[in-house]
C-alpha cells in the first residue's frame, strides 16, 4: 500500500519535473533576442556580426534543429550535470551556482529558523490567550510583517543597524554576522504568515477533548501546549513552511540584491539584465527542482506527524 | 461518620455567553466517600458534566461563582494551580465520555499511559524538555519503567497482547480497546477519586457491562471513591451505592440507590424511572417526559421542574425549595413531597416526534 503510494507519487513528481524543464529550455524561445547573434556579438568584442556568421554559428551549434531535437541534447546535458557555458563568462553554469549556492543556502537557512524562532512562540502566545494584550501585539506583528516589502525593511535595517548604531556591516557576505541582518529581513515576513498560521491550527486544536484529558493527567499547561497540542497543529504548519521555501527562494533575488551578498539570486538578476539564459535556465531549473522535491518531502512528512494519514493521502 | 473524601457544597458554575449568564450548575452539595460509587443521575443539560468538570477545576470557560469543593480537607475552589496539579497527577483522576476524541491522535497509546505515570512520579517537577522526549533531556530510563507499567496497565485492563499494542495509535483501536486505555490512563496515577463523566454511552452493552464490573473491582478492592455521571438509569442500578438526581444544576433527590429506585419520592424522579424500558410492562408505550429542560440562563425562581411537573403549585415558582430529609440519607427538594406513592400515575399518552420531543 504504502510503496504504491510511493511510486506514484514518484512517478507525479517525474512529470512535474518534467514540465518544469520544458517550460525553462522553452524560456529562450520566447524571449526576445537571438542567442546566436547574442553570443557572437560578445565574442566579437561587442560588434555587430554578419548576417552570414550568424548563419554559421547556428548550423555548428545545432541552434537550427528542431525544438525537441535540442531540449533532448540539453536535457541530456542537464541529466550529466553540464548546464552548458555562460554568454558573458568562461565559467560553466555549474560552477557559477556552485560557487553562489553556498550563500543563498545559508540566508534560507537562517531566515526559516528566524521565522520559526519568532513565528512559533508568537502563533502559541496569541492563540492560548486570544482576544489578551499578547494576542493583539502578536497578530498587530503579524499584520506588520506581511506588509512590509522586503527590500524597504532591509534598507531600514542597514539604515538603523548598521549605519546608525553600527551594530552589523553594510553589504557582503564574508561572515556570520554578515547574514544576520539579510536573514532578519527574509525571516520576518516568513514570520509573519506562520505565525498566524500557528494561532489559527493552535486554537483549533486547544478546543479538542484530548487537551482536557492532557490537563486532567496534571500535566503542566506548558507541556500540554507543548507537546499535545502543537504537535497536533503542526501538519498545516508544516504545509506552509514548506511552501514558504519557495518564497525564501524568490524573497532571497531581492535580499541578496538590497545586501549585495553574491547568491543565486543576484546571479539570477545578472543573468537576467544580460540575457544569459544559460545561467537564467539553470538557476531557474535548480529552484523549480527544490520546490517540487520539498513538496515531496513535506507530503512525506504528514504520515509521521499525523499517524492517521496515510502516505499520499491529504491532511483531514 | 469519618470525613467523606470529596464534599461539594452549594456549587455555582456558571458559564457567560451572549445570551446571558447560564447557571449550569445552581447550588449542588453532595458528598463522595472511600469505597463508595455516587452515581449523578439527569437528562442532557442538567449540569451532571459541568459538575464533574468542576470537582477537577477544568470548568473552563465557565466559571465557579460560590461554594466549596473539598478534597480530603483541601479547599479545590481556591486552591493554586500547582495544588490542583499534584492532585490531578496522584489524587484525581478523570474519565470522559467519548474515547475516540479523548486521547490524543498522534501519541502511541503506551505513550499516553506512560506519560500519566511519570507525571505521578515526577511529582509536579515535570520538565517540558524531559516531556517532550528532547535526547539528552530525557530521562530515558524513567521513561522506559513508565512504558512498561503502561504494558502493565494495558495488561490488567484485558487488553491482548498489551506489549504491541502499547506502541499502536488511538485510531487502530476498537471504541471498547480506546475506552480501557482511557481507564488505563486514570488508573496510572493510583487516584483516590475516580470522576467518570458517562464512561459508557459510545460503547456496546458487553463493553459497558465489562467497564462497569471494573469500577465496581476498584471500589472494591483498591478503595477507590468513584463519581459516575450517567443518563442510564440501568447503569445506576448495575453499578452505584447512593444517587443523585440532579435537575437544572440543582438535586433533586438523593439517597441509596435501592430506596430512590424503588421507592422515588420527587416528581423528576418518579418521571424519569417512568420513561425507563425496563419499568414498562410488555406492549405498554414507553413514557416519555413531558417538555423540555429548562433554559438555565440567568438561573431559576423556584424549582426548576416546576414547568414540567404534574404537582406544581404557586409556591413552587416562588422562593428557594427546601431540602428535606425523607430517611436519614435520602434527600429531597419538593414542597409537594410526600406524594402519593403510586408509580407515575394516569400516563398520559404521548409519541415521540421526530425531532425527539413529545406531543400529546
Amino acid at each position: 500500500m504504502n510503496g504504491w503510494h510511493l511510486s506514484k507519487r514518484l512517478l507525479t513528481m517525474g512529470v512535474v519535473l518534467f514540465a518544469v524543464s520544458l517550460l525553462t529550455y522553452g524560456l529562450i524561445f520566447v524571449t526576445p533576442g537571438d542567442p546566436a547573434r547574442t553570443i557572437l556579438t560578445q565574442q566579437m568584442g561587442g560588434q555587430s556580426p554578419s548576417q552570414a556568421a550568424v548563419e554559421q554559428f547556428r548550423v555548428a551549434n545545432g541552434l537550427d534543429d528542431p525544438f525537441p531535437m535540442q531540449y533532448a541534447r540539453w536535457m541530456g546535458d542537464v541529466l550529466r550535470g553540464d548546464l552548458g557555458q555562460s554568454y558573458y563568462s568562461d565559467q560553466a553554469v555549474s560552477a557559477m551556482i556552485a560557487q553562489r549556492l553556498p550563500n543563498t543556502i545559508a540566508l534560507a537557512v537562517a531566515s526559516m529558523l528566524v521565522a520559526i524562532v519568532i513565528a512559533i512562540p508568537a502563533g502559541i502566545a496569541s492563540a492560548v490567550e486570544p482576544g489578551s494584550r499578547t494576542d493583539y501585539a502578536a497578530q498587530l506583528g503579524a499584520l506588520v510583517g506581511i506588509s512590509m516589502p522586503n527590500f524597504w525593511l532591509g534598507y531600514l535595517l542597514i539604515i538603523v543597524c548598521s549605519l546608525w548604531l553600527d551594530l552589523f556591516p553594510v553589504a557582503g557576505a564574508e561572515g556570520p554576522e554578515y547574514l544576520v541582518l539579510p536573514a532578519l529581513t527574509l525571516g520576518s515576513g516568513m514570520a509573519a504568515v506562520i505565525a498566524r498560521l500557528v494561532r489559527t491550527a493552535m486554537l483549533d486544536v486547544l478546543d479538542d477533548a484530548y487537551i482536557r484529558t492532557a490537563r486532567s493527567k496534571g500535566l503542566r499547561e506548558r507541556i500540554v501546549v507543548y507537546k499535545h497540542a502543537l504537535r497536533n497543529a503542526l501538519v498545516p504548519v508544516v504545509t506552509i513552511v514548506g511552501l514558504q521555501l519557495s518564497y525564501v527562494l524568490n524573497g532571497a533575488v531581492v535580499v541578496e540584491v538590497v545586501f549585495q551578498r553574491p547568491g543565486l539570486g543576484t546571479l539570477l538578476v545578472d543573468a537576467i539584465f544580460a540575457r544569459d539564459y544559460p545561467v537564467v535556465q539553470g538557476v531557474t531549473l535548480l529552484i523549480g527542482v527544490v520546490f517540487v522535491v520539498t513538496n515531496f518531502v513535506v507530503d512525506l512528512t504528514y504520515s509521521r506527524l499525523d499517524p492517521r494519514i496515510e502516505l499520499g493521502g491529504e491532511p483531514t | 461518620m469519618s470525613k467523606p473524601l470529596l464534599r461539594v457544597e452549594d456549587l455555582h458554575t456558571r458559564f457567560d455567553t451572549d445570551r446571558g449568564t447560564v447557571h449550569a450548575v445552581d447550588g449542588t452539595s453532595f458528598t463522595v466517600d472511600r469505597g463508595e460509587i455516587v452515581g449523578v443521575l439527569g437528562e442532557s443539560g442538567s449540569g451532571k458534566s459541568v459538575t464533574a468538570r468542576s470537582i477537577c477545576r477544568l470548568e473552563d470557560p465557565g466559571r465557579i461563582a460560590g461554594g466549596t469543593i473539598e478534597f480530603e480537607g483541601i479547599e479545590l475552589t481556591t486552591a493554586e494551580e500547582s495544588t490542583l496539579r499534584r492532585l490531578r497527577g496522584n489524587e484525581i483522576s478523570m474519565v470522559f465520555q467519548d474515547p475516540t476524541e479523548t486521547l490524543n491522535p498522534v501519541f502511541p497509546v503506551g505513550e499516553q499511559i506512560a506519560e500519566a505515570v511519570r507525571i505521578h512520579e515526577t511529582n509536579d517537577r515535570q520538565r517540558l524538555l524531559d516531556f517532550l522526549g528532547v535526547p539528552p533531556f530525557r530521562d530515558r530510563s524513567a521513561w522506559a519503567d513508565a512504558r512498561e507499567r503502561a504494558v502493565e496497565l494495558l495488561g490488567q485492563m484485558d487488553i491482548p497482547s498489551p506489549k504491541s499494542r502499547s506502541t499502536a495509535f488511538p485510531h487502530e483501536f476498537s471504541g471498547g480497546l480506546r475506552q480501557r486505555a482511557v481507564l488505563a490512563v486514570a488508573l496510572a496515577s493510583e487516584p483516590s477519586l475516580l470522576i467518570a463523566d458517562e464512561p459508557t454511552t459510545a460503547l456496546d452493552t458487553t463493553t459497558q457491562a465489562d467497564i462497569l464490573r471494573r469500577l465496581r473491582s476498584l471500589r472494591d478492592e483498591r478503595d477507590v471513591g468513584i463519581l459516575l455521571i450517567t443518563h442510564d438509569i440501568g447503569v445506576i442500578a448495575q453499578t452505584c451505592d447512593r444517587v443523585i438526581v440532579l435537575y437544572g444544576g440543582q438535586v433533586m433527590e438523593a439517597g441509596p440507590v435501592e430506596r430512590v429506585l424503588t421507592d422515588p419520592a420527587h416528581p423528576y424522579t418518579r418521571s424519569l424511572l417512568a420513561c425507563s424500558v425496563r419499568n414498562t410492562d410488555s406492549g405498554e408505550r414507553i413514557h416519555s417526559a413531558q417538555g423540555r429542560p429548562p433554559d438555565p440562563v440567568d438561573g431559576h425562581e423556584g424549582c426548576p421542574f416546576a414547568d414540567r411537573c404534574r404537582h406544581t403549585t404557586a409556591a413552587c415558582r416562588e422562593g428557594p425549595i427546601p431540602t428535606t430529609e425523607r430517611s436519614s440519607e435520602h434527600r429531597l427538594s419538593c414542597l409537594e413531597a410526600p406524594l402519593p406513592a403510586t408509580r407515575e400515575s394516569s400516563p398520559q399518552r404521548v409519541s415521540p416526534t421526530p425531532d425527539g420531543g413529545t406531543t400529546e
